[in-house]
């Protein structure tokens, strides 16, 4: 069995009077270590796949399947720990703790967990070793989605889900972020997806899976995906 | 302005309603606890005056010492107040039934329309029959039932309750209140029994049998345009007092004259009744004088005929004799038969000398009769002529007795008492003054802890809703049309919950006040109206406070351009906090510390907010039982500790040698030490501040020590009367602002006063004394102290009952009064003081909720994107709870410990302006107290976090972290 299964899973939100069916039955797979990029307009439901993903959401039908467990049968108790255990979360707007500085940032997760990466190692790691008594205010965007990098990767998760990591990064930067996600994955084998509107970044993914209208329109499988320096948008 | 403006500033209500709410409950709770305790005073005295009102209470009662008579009616009645004047009369009996004895005040039925003090029947119903009475007093129902027969008698075991009242004995038909008797346990003194009425009996008018009415009352409608508690009351009626007082001196002088010429009149008609009646005992004995003298006459006579009888006879009986002798001899010459004629001649002799004989000795025999018949007579005649002499001499001696009697017959004295003279009266109305004086202070605190955290709340909402305020400038509204929101917002939902809070405190909190009260005072009226001008005021008050906060917040955001309003702001910037600088604390403290403290230091508005609402509730819990405390010490400090006698006796200082002895005699067998004292109450002042305390000269100073407490409460100081002179108690001093070694004027008289050096300041906590020696007394008076004051102490606490009522039956002591007594009144009135302690607690701890709830509700909306971020991040719900809780917790700590630390100097102002000027509260908070305020505190503190927990349990993460708006 695949690392990720989603089988027919099903979401909807209920705003006000209207429905809103986020997930119409979505149905996807992701191989262990692989780098898959989750592809569609806004409104596609591409985050609620991930959310649902990161068990940071529930969906009515379908099932979920992570390293062979069905987390959309997970208690709130059970989802908590996979949270805390297995995944790692980076947002579009980093969403760092603005009164912690960037090494308590990543402590802040990694004290979760028993075995972590500490700080500063998994700083040095995603280059910001001169920064890390820093506060979030005094780095710039790039260096921000470093620290929120690190502080995912810091719990050593089976599984790093990325929110449009490049949304409010300019170009260089979101390269740079790229390639480091890019590299993390081919170094340590964690296995990615990265939800993005940007269709440009889809070379670089091992899979993509294109959603349209709350369902699954493409999966393809990169053979020989592009490196990051190559790809421009 | 248009419509749609308007229809945005609703919706922005119905939105966010439970911001709304919280302004609103905020407001409600603020001024409700305000308008609420500052009512309650003159709603009190308002329930009791509607009381006085419904069932007429006198506003004057005057008892004289000869009673009153048409004349003195009519005298009162042509001084021309309107109103009504209702004579009446009174006795003070002992009631007797079957399990024991009551001192009783016998009152008659106020009946009719013209008389006044009615009673209300609380069960059962009106005497009908001349042998029926009603008694007062919830206490007496609990022992006495209804259809029970009872007996009055006289105080004196020997007196004749015949004197008083034509019946004795009564059927109790029901139970009933007088306004009389506000004070279910104050039914004032008397010299009958132990000094102590204990209920009043009412029985039918005619039952009672004295010439003249015992009692007046007044009820005069000058003064009913004033609160009976209020300050233009007090004047009015002291004024009419002096007019009564006056109408009583010539009235008095009037009376006497009367009873003089009427006395003279009859000690006149008795002496000539005595001479008539001597002249016509005289002539009856002279009479019977001349009767007996005659009778002795013709006693004599007759004695003179029996002796000359007597003498014939002797006579008679010679002849018969020398007849015989002859006969014998002739006989003897010529034979009997010779001589049978002489023979019945002298036996004719014979026989006739011895009817002679017999008729002498009937003659003697008779005489001897008449002889003790007269020796009776004039036996008889000697004992009333006697008697007559006797009877007279009594008789005159009785008339000079009435003579000697009238010319010391003094003039009658009118006792006038105005209603500060009626037992339980006054201290209602102190109880009023007293809430009155924790009404100035408390419930302004809490209103200011309110109106703060209100501002917090409008400050945040402001802040929130900068992308609106950039939307309607951008769409280039004017700044007052975009303020006209949140004034809306703010201030309706301000006036609204003071209009609400007001509705419900102006009513509830009186009611329980009173209610409380009621359990010690018997009238079952409350009436608690909203006061208008005080509603409008709070009103405005707190509508304008919002305004201008709203106005504060809002002036930034409207300086701005729409352009960075519409821009998210950026998250409040992390910052280090000095305690980063002294690393070997830093270091030590976990991690999650360090977060808490960041946090804390990063909000500082609110933060400050917290600790001001947190502290401000603990102080005003803290006060709340420091006010039970001190309060609750007076009675305790005073009875327990100042005053060491158990009790004191009035005697009449001019009583004689023997009476004295006798006294000391009764002390002595029932074990108890003595202190003799004068007591004097008098005005005392300095620099401008008078107080009326009361002097008390101490016969033997050297031992006063061993009475009463003479101490400093700070210095610790122990007075010795003798050397020291005069020692002052401790709120005299305070009220005069005079210290030891320092002076202050007495006043003798309206024109003269003396200077007295003040030798000490001795703890004390109810009513003011100046205690001196009798040296110092003479050289401030020039006058010998009159001891009428006998302290006691020791004795057996079971016998207390027995020698009171034996002094007063004695005669020796006009009354006596234990201090258990009046330590055991003084103690309930402190319990219903509890109730309103408890009110302020309770509402201290809403508050607390309140500003609690609120703020964490403000800290958990402003940070819910970091709060999602740790819920992500897979923190457990405790982990999430405790990383907001721990600021609070820690808040919470500091402001419980500033607030008890800030709650000391409350309580101490709270419980200084509390006083009544008679009485000093104890000053110590017990340790329990700050327990208490504390475990409140945190109680409600952590009941928030429970209603907190949930709340973070259902933050949805998805919907928080979609992205920035």
């Amino acid at each position: 069995m695949s690392f990720i299964a989603f089988t027919d899973v099903r979401k909807t939100y209920k705003m006000g009077e209207m429905e809103i069916r986020a997930a119409d039955g979505v149905n996807f797979t992701v191989e262990k270590g692989e780098l898959a990029v989750i592809l569609g307009p806004s409104g596609s439901g591409k985050t609620t796949v991930l959310n649902l993903l990161g068990g940071i959401d529930v969906n009515d039908k379908g099932g979920i399947f992570v390293d062979g467990a069905n987390i959309s049968e997970y208690s709130r108790r059970e989802m908590i720990s996979y949270r805390r255990k297995d995944v790692g979360f980076v947002f579009q707007f980093y969403n760092l703790v603005q009164n912690l500085t960037a090494k308590e940032n990543v402590e802040l997760a990694a004290q979760t967990v028993r075995d972590f990466i500490p700080a500063k190692e998994i700083l040095e790691k995603v280059g910001l070793t001169e920064r890390i008594a820093n506060f979030p205010s005094q780095l710039s965007g790039g260096e921000q989605q470093r620290v929120a990098i690190a502080r995912a990767l810091a719990k050593k998760p089976k599984l790093l889900l990325c929110d449009e990591p490049t949304g409010a990064l300019d170009y260089d930067t979101g390269k740079k972020i790229l390639k480091l996600l890019w590299d993390t994955c081919r170094r340590d084998k964690t296995t990615i997806v990265i939800v993005t509107h940007n269709s440009a970044i889809a070379p670089m993914a091992d899979r993509v899976i294109k959603l349209k209208n709350s369902r699954v329109s493409r999966e393809l499988i990169n053979q020989n995906p592009t490196p990051i320096e190559e790809i421009e948008w | 302005m248009n419509k749609t403006v308007i229809k945005n500033a609703v919706r922005e209500i119905k939105a966010s309603f439970a911001r709304y709410l919280s302004i609103f409950a905020i407001m409600a709770l603020g001024v409700g606890f305000f308008t609420g305790i500052t009512a309650s005073p003159d709603d009190m005295r308002r329930s009791a005056e509607n009381y006085y009102n419904r069932l007429e209470l006198s506003d004057f009662r005057i008892v004289s010492t000869f009673g009153f008579d048409g004349d003195d009616v009519a005298a009162l009645e042509s001084l021309g107040y309107g109103g009504k004047i209702y004579p009446s009369y009174f006795s003070d009996l002992i009631l007797q039934k079957e399990d024991g004895e009551s001192v009783v005040r016998v009152m008659s039925i106020p009946d009719g329309d013209s008389s006044l003090n009615k009673i209300e029947i609380i069960e059962g119903r009106l005497p009908e029959k001349a042998d029926e009475c009603m008694v007062d007093g919830r206490e007496y129902t609990d022992t006495a039932v209804i259809g029970e027969e009872i007996t009055l008698i006289h105080g004196d075991s020997d007196g004749d309750i015949g004197e008083f009242l034509k019946n004795d004995v009564f059927t109790v038909t029901g139970v009933c209140r007088t306004p009389l008797y506000p004070n279910d346990d104050a039914r004032g003194y008397t010299v009958v029994g132990n000094g102590q009425i204990q209920f009043a009996v009412f029985i039918p008018a005619d039952n009672f049998k004295y010439e003249f009415y015992t009692e007046v009352y007044l009820r005069l409608d000058e003064l009913r345009e004033f609160n009976g508690y209020s300050d233009g009351y007090k004047a009015a009626a002291e004024r009419i007092e002096e007019t009564l007082e006056e109408a009583g001196r010539r009235r008095s002088a009037e009376r006497l004259n009367g009873i003089t010429a009427q006395a003279e009149e009859e000690i006149k008609k008795a002496e000539s009744e005595l001479n008539d009646a001597k002249e016509k005992a005289t002539a009856e004995l002279s009479d019977a004088k001349k009767r007996l003298d005659d009778a002795k006459a013709e006693l004599d006579k007759a004695k003179a005929d029996i002796d000359e009888g007597e003498a014939t006879l002797d006579e008679t009986l010679a002849a018969l004799l020398a007849g015989e002798a002859e006969y014998e001899r002739a006989a003897a010459v010529y034979g009997e038969e010779m001589l049978a004629g002489e023979r019945a001649a002298l036996d004719y002799g014979w026989s006739e000398y011895e009817k002679g004989r017999a008729a002498l000795d009937g003659g003697i025999a008779e005489y001897e009769e008449g002889l003790a018949e007269y020796g009776s007579g004039s036996a008889d005649y000697e004992k009333a002529s006697r008697e007559a002499d006797e009877g007279f001499a009594e008789a005159e001696e009785k008339i000079n007795q009435a003579k000697r009697d009238l010319a010391d017959l003094e003039e009658p004295v009118w006792y006038v008492f105005n209603r500060d003279g009626y037992p339980g009266y006054a201290e209602y109305g102190e109880n009023a003054d007293r809430i009155g004086n924790i009404a100035k202070a408390f419930p302004v605190f809490f209103l200011l802890v309110a109106a703060l955290v209100c501002s917090t709340t409008v400050t945040r909402m402001v802040e929130e809703q900068r992308i609106q305020v950039g939307l309607f400038k951008a769409l280039g509204y004017g700044n007052g049309v975009i303020m006209f929101k949140y004034m809306l917002y703010a201030v309706s939902a301000a006036v609204l919950g003071s209009a609400g809070g007001l509705l419900f405190g102006m009513k509830m909190f009186p009611r329980v006040i009173i209610t409380a009260y009621q359990m010690m005072y018997n009238f079952p009226d409350i009436t608690a109206p909203y006061d208008l001008s005080l509603s409008l005021v709070s009103m405005f008050t707190a509508g304008g406070l919002i305004a201008a906060v709203v106005l504060l917040s809002i002036r930034k955001a409207l300086s701005e351009r729409p352009a960075s309003l519409m821009r998210p702001k950026a998250p409040r910037k992390g910052r280090r906090v000095f305690l980063e600088r002294i690393g070997f604390i830093w270091e030590r403290i976990s991690f999650s510390d360090k977060v808490t403290f960041r946090n804390i230091f990063r909000y500082k508005q609110r933060m400050l907010m917290t600790l001001i609402g947190i502290a401000g509730c603990t102080a005003l819990t803290l006060t709340g039982f420091a006010l039970r405390d001190c309060i609750g010490d007076v009675a305790k400090l005073q009875f327990g500790k100042i005053a060491m006698y158990s009790g004191y006796s009035v005697i009449d200082p001019e009583m004689s040698e023997s009476d004295a002895e006798k006294l000391n005699a009764v002390y002595d067998e029932y074990g108890c030490e003595t202190l003799y004292a004068y007591e004097r109450v008098m005005s005392c002042e300095n620099g401008g501040k008078s107080v009326e305390l009361e002097i008390v000269v101490v016969k033997d100073a050297e031992r006063a020590g061993d009475y009463f407490l003479m101490r400093n409460r700070t210095s610790g100081e122990e007075y010795d009367l003798s050397r020291c002179g005069t020692v002052i108690t401790e709120k005299a001093a305070k009220l005069l602002g005079v210290q030891s070694g320092g002076a202050a004027a007495l006043r003798k008289s309206e024109t003269e006063s003396v200077a007295v050096k003040i030798g000490g300041v001795s703890e004390n906590y109810a009513w003011h004394y100046l205690r001196m020696t009798e040296g110092v007394y003479y050289e401030l008076f020039g006058e010998e102290p009159q001891y009428g004051s006998v302290f006691f102490k020791g004795g057996a606490p079971e016998k207390q009952d027995e020698m009171a009522s034996r002094l007063l039956e004695e005669n020796l002591a006009l009354s006596t009064v234990y201090i258990s007594d009046f330590a055991g009144g003084f103690e309930e009135m402190i319990n219903t003081l509890n109730t309103v302690i408890v009110i302020l607690i309770a509402a201290a701890g809403a508050l607390s909720v309140i500003v609690l709830y609120n703020l964490t509700n403000i800290n958990i909306h402003e940070r819910i994107r970091e709060i999602s971020t740790l819920k992500v991040l897979g923190f457990y719900d405790l982990e999430v709870d405790m990383y907001i809780f721990r600021e609070n917790l820690f808040l919470t700590l500091l402001g419980t410990a500033l607030g008890l630390f800030s709650g000391v100097g409350l309580s101490r102002y709270v419980v200084q302006t509390a006083e009544v000027n008679d009485v000093m509260f104890g000053r110590n908070i017990s340790p329990l107290s700050f327990v208490f305020a504390a475990a409140v505190t945190t109680a409600f503190s952590l009941i928030v976090s429970v209603f907190m927990h949930f709340y973070l349990k259902k933050v949805n993460m998805a919907e928080s972290l979609k992205s920035v708006d």
